[in-house]
């Protein structure tokens, strides 16, 4: 009975719900704090973009999303993060699990040095370890496909992601992403090593993918900016200084800061 | 002062370069020294016939045997020390914290890189020698003392793996450090576990560093004569099951003892127990070779590793 309330209470709250919500969150690196009474609901379906100067904890908080700060040994935060209502740093929450529903792509492009095919089997065995290799390959021709890289690369799929262009390869690394079905796609600054097509081609991808999955980008393109995202939020110095639609944001900012940084005299 | 200058200059550049001529000059030396003399006693039935212990040259045969040994010695030696080695290379490299017990383990480790090999040879032969042990050699027969020989392959591969472990678990863990934090984040950022992790992307990104490690480890069994002497035992045969070659012997085969090319030159040279200088010097040069093939490869695994790289 109490067992059955709680599920409905859960299935209620995803249906209602923000996906993500960040309350009173700090976030230390050793002694150095890079997060501030952070507060944000990010929605189901919708780009939020993180924007702000250099050091100011987007990237901080992004990594908070899936947990890789965990790794950094000074890391430590205060504060609740919630993911379809249920907290992702309780202790015994699984990491592997969140993971994969919180999928990331790097500022860098990061294929493993290996072919395009390994790149995409390998995560996609670890995900689904009985799959045949029918399905792998269709898999696999599916995710390059919906990161529109599959022409480019159709007869090539067994060379060495190295040998992709900076662009390619960050559309690989998107493809990579999907492969684990994630419900959210965490993007850190991808286009930032990229050419302007490359740039509009990623773009393009972000504005589609929306329909399926929920997008949270870090971007120092204020037009860019402008561009993809349903909501901002403005980052300074560990603080979330304004945060609203990208028309609120960029067309009427309510902070003396926020104006000076979207219309860049800072 | 400024000719001065000059002079010290020239002086210090002549002797550095004086010092890599001798260098070089010695290597070279040592190689054609063992060719020149060596050659004449090299052909196939050299190379194909079991030794055969004797005083006089013409029938004491040939070095497969001892060539076939140092083959297998260093198989085994290898088999033993790679998972290990690359076990405790992982731990210390992506496991361990950083804390007193993980330091004393570390200059434990390079405690154990200086023991010289005589003395690792000597703790093999007290280990393998209790009867507990007595099925890697075989027991002592014929005496009341229950007692394990404590010779064989078997034993002295596993006392060849704790003599190169040190320089095996160094090489490795220097080829998983290089591997470059961005490949492990994209790992665990797709959900991998961090053994996963480490099986799937570390070990193979650091594959030529870890090859390389192997073919040190190689390189220090085939040259060793100590642990040979003491764990393989002093026969030019193999005393195994005859015939030693055939695979349903190959279990006795390891075994039992047998020589390997460094404890054969020991046997024929004058300058140890034998009389037959020829053929040390023959067994000498393709012991030289050997070594000279493994160290080709380690350059070819480098290139390879950079051809990767740029591709
Ligand atoms: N591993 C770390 N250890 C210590 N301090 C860190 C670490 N990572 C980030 N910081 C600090 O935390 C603050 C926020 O860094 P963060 O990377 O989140 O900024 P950012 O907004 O992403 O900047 P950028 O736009 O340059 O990427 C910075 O002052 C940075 O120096
Ligand atoms: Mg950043």
């Amino acid at each position: 009975m109490v067992m059955q309330l709680e599920v409905r209470k859960r299935l209620e709250c995803v249906e209602t719900d923000p996906v993500i919500e960040v309350s009173n969150l700090d976030v230390f690196y050793g002694e150095k704090q890079a997060l501030k009474d952070v507060n944000i609901k990010i929605f189901k379906n919708q780009i939020t973009a993180f924007i702000g100067p250099s050091g100011c904890g987007k990237t901080t908080l992004l990594r908070c999303f899936n947990r890789m700060n965990d790794m950094i040994k000074t890391f430590r935060m205060e504060g609740e993060i919630l993911l379809d209502c249920e907290d992702i740093y309780t202790s015994d929450h699984d990491v592997i699990a969140l993971r994969k529903k919180v999928g990331m792509v790097f500022q860098q492009p990061n294929p493993l040095p290996t072919s395009i095919y390994n790149n995409l089997s390998l995560p996609i065995k670890e995900h689904f370890p009985k799959i045949t290799k029918e399905d792998l390959m269709n898999v696999i021709n599916k995710k390059l496909s919906a990161a529109h890289l599959l022409s480019e690369i159709e007869n090539r799929i067994h060379e060495s992601a190295l040998k992709l262009s900076g662009g390619q390869q960050q559309r690989l690394c998107i493809a990579r992403a999907l492969t684990i079905e994630p419900e959210v796609i965490l993007f850190d600054e991808p286009c930032s090593a990229l050419d302007p097509i490359s740039t509009m081609k990623i773009e393009e991808l972000l504005m589609r993918f929306k329909e399926k999955y929920t997008i949270i980008i870090v971007t120092h393109n204020m037009q860019q900016a402008t561009r993809i995202a349903d909501k901002v939020a403005f980052f300074f110095q560990g603080e979330i200084i304004e945060q609203g639609t990208a028309d609120d944001l960029f067309v009427n900012p309510q902070q003396e800061l926020t104006q000076r940084y979207v219309t860049g005299r800072f | 002062m400024i000719s001065g200058r000059n002079v010290m200059e020239k002086a210090g550049k002549s002797i550095s370069w004086l010092s890599a001529f001798v260098t070089i000059a010695a290597c070279i030396g040592i190689i054609l020294f063992f060719l020149l003399n060596g050659i004449g006693e090299i052909n196939l039935e050299f190379l194909t016939t079991e030794p055969i212990a004797s005083t006089r040259a013409d029938v004491g045969g040939g070095i497969s045997t001892p060539f076939f040994g140092t083959l297998l010695l260093t198989l085994v030696g290898i088999c033993f020390a790679l998972p290990w080695a690359l076990g405790t290379a992982i731990y210390l490299s992506e496991y361990a914290k950083k804390n007193v017990m993980v330091s004393f383990f570390r200059t434990a480790i390079d405690v154990l890189a200086g023991v010289p090999t005589i003395v690792i040879a000597i703790m093999g032969v007290a280990v393998f020698s209790l009867p507990q042990l007595g099925f890697l050699s075989s027991m002592v027969e014929g005496t009341s003392a229950n007692k394990a020989f404590g010779r064989s392959f078997l034993v002295a591969g596993f006392t060849m793996a704790m003599m190169i472990l040190p320089y095996i678990i160094k090489t490795c863990e220097e080829a998983i450090k290089t591997v470059p934090e961005t490949f492990k984040e994209a790992s665990l950022a797709l959900g991998a576990s961090k053994w996963h992790t480490i099986v799937k992307v570390v070990l193979p990104s650091a594959k030529n560093g870890i090859i390389t490690a192997i073919i040190l480890g190689m390189g220090r069994i085939i040259g060793d004569t100590a642990i040979v002497w003491l764990c393989l035992g002093g026969t030019l045969r193999m005393t195994g099951v005859q015939p030693w070659f055939s695979p349903e012997n190959w279990m006795s085969t390891v075994q039992n003892t047998g020589s390997t090319l460094t404890s054969y030159i020991y046997f024929m040279s004058p300058a140890g127990e034998g009389n037959m200088t020829e053929k040390a010097m023959g067994a000498s040069l393709i012991l030289i070779i050997l070594i000279v093939v493994l160290n080709l490869l380690t350059d070819v695994i480098g290139n390879i590793n950079k051809s990767v790289m740029e591709e």
